[in-house]
């Protein structure tokens, strides 16, 4: 397993993922490096690699999670925007948007809000299910009630599909 | 009539039913409109949960961020390989100053090595056995070499540590874990050894000496640790079973010494 390659290959995967996950760009990026550090160490094939590096991840951003009260602060967090320069209508919306998603995922279940973005990130339930700790069986029945949740709060919040 | 769960038809949208479940599962969404009316939201809310979340990205700096891994890596190698220098610089500066000390005239070190010289009584300072404890331990760094560590997850909720043709005294340290993967440390001799992979399982070879650390995740189904086929130590569900008599074991851990 060439590691630089691995890197390009999984790093804007384990980097999106955590972005979602937190809400905080700069927890998202320190997780997902040091994940990388502790996979020098390791050796292990690419799909071992990608899923070990997934959860070592989420393991770092739980542990500092329960350490600060970091959940306060990315309520109100809005990541920057990117360029180029949108209108201040786009601004507005998307600001809004931006909000109704962070709000809803923050309203799950820290496994829920995992289980959910790892599916987005197109692990398979087998995977999912090793790397949270439940039951493979249980997980579509998790996913349901998480994306109705998901659904019902960003509703709330003012979101639009 | 008998619905259909959630999980089910969650399963079924994501692709992850089994093929024979399928079928069956279909053909009710056909005839149950209520099934139906659930795949329905089910389907459109993760498609707005897909269509949303991309509003929460941020861009990779990739070239940053690989640099930003290499520069920690570096980072941690170095501090590591300053605290296993840190022994040795103290056994040097020890042995400097025992020598500066044995040359200043009137110095009790002095007195010492010359009563040795001589053949003489002179008693040993108190301190005299300790300044003189490091030239025995020399031998000590040269056995050390840098660990080697393996991480695999479990397969199907079962892990395997092998280890084949360990020579006899080779150290195997067992504890367990809240991590969901397996880490298998070996140290001293051992790091030498050959490692080897596959989906649940680790095999060691041929380590001649030093220790095997294995850690093994709390979570997994069952467990088992061998060593040349014979098992020492299993792990069914919650419960642990010594297979070999432990050379020494605590609450936490369980160490056993390969035996011929």
């Amino acid at each position: 397993m060439e590691f630089e390659s691995l890197f390009r290959r999984v790093y804007p995967s384990l980097l999106r993922y955590l972005n979602r996950l937190t809400g905080d760009s700069d927890a998202a990026e320190d997780a997902a490096q040091e994940a990388f550090v502790r996979l020098l160490d390791r050796s292990m094939d690419e799909e071992g690699a990608r899923l070990w590096l997934f959860t070592v991840a989420t393991n770092l951003v739980r542990d500092a999670g329960r350490k600060t009260a970091r959940r306060e602060r990315i309520l109100s967090t809005v990541p920057v925007e990117p360029t180029p320069l949108p209108r201040p209508d786009e601004v507005a919306e998307r600001s809004a948007t931006v909000d109704a998603v962070r709000r809803a995922l923050e309203q799950l279940a820290p496994r829920d809000r995992e289980i959910l973005l790892m599916r987005e990130e197109g692990f398979g339930y087998a995977e999912i299910a090793r790397a949270v700790g439940v039951a493979p069986g249980s997980v579509g029945t998790l996913l349901a009630r998480a994306l109705k949740r998901f659904g019902e709060v960003y509703r709330h919040s003012g979101g639009e599909a | 009539m008998i619905h259909v769960t959630e999980g089910t038809i969650q399963a079924l949208l994501d692709g992850e039913l089994p093929p024979a479940e399928r079928g069956p599962v279909e053909r009710h969404l056909e005839e149950c409109s209520t099934c139906r009316a659930e795949a329905d939201l089910l389907r459109a809310l993760s498609g707005t949960f897909s269509a949303v979340l991309p509003v929460l990205d941020g861009r990779a700096g990739l070239g940053q961020a690989l640099h930003e891994v290499q520069r920690r890596r570096w980072r941690a190698r170095w501090r590591g390989e300053a605290l296993r220098a840190l022994p040795r610089a103290a056994v040097l500066v020890l042995a400097v100053a025992t020598v500066a000390s044995a040359t200043l005239p009137g110095s009790p070190v002095r007195e010492w090595v010359e009563g040795l010289w001589k053949g003489g009584a002179v008693a040993a300072p108190a301190e005299g056995p300790a300044s003189g404890a490091p030239s025995g331990s020399g031998s000590a760094p040269a056995e050390a070499s840098a660990p080697a560590a393996v991480s695999i997850l479990p397969e199907e909720g079962n892990i395997r540590v092998v280890l084949k043709s360990a020579a006899r005294g080779v150290r195997i340290r067992v504890r367990l874990s809240a991590e969901p993967f397996s880490d298998v440390r070996a140290t001293g001799a051992a790091a030498l050894a050959r490692f080897r992979t596959s989906p649940g399982r680790i095999e060691i070879s041929g380590a001649t000496g030093g220790e095997v650390e294995v850690v093994l995740p709390r979570s997994a189904r069952s467990a088992v640790v061998e060593v040349d086929g014979r098992p020492y130590l299993r792990k069914d569900g919650d419960g642990l079973r010594l297979l070999a008599p432990a050379s020494d074991s605590t609450a936490s851990e369980v160490v056993f010494t390969v035996e011929p």
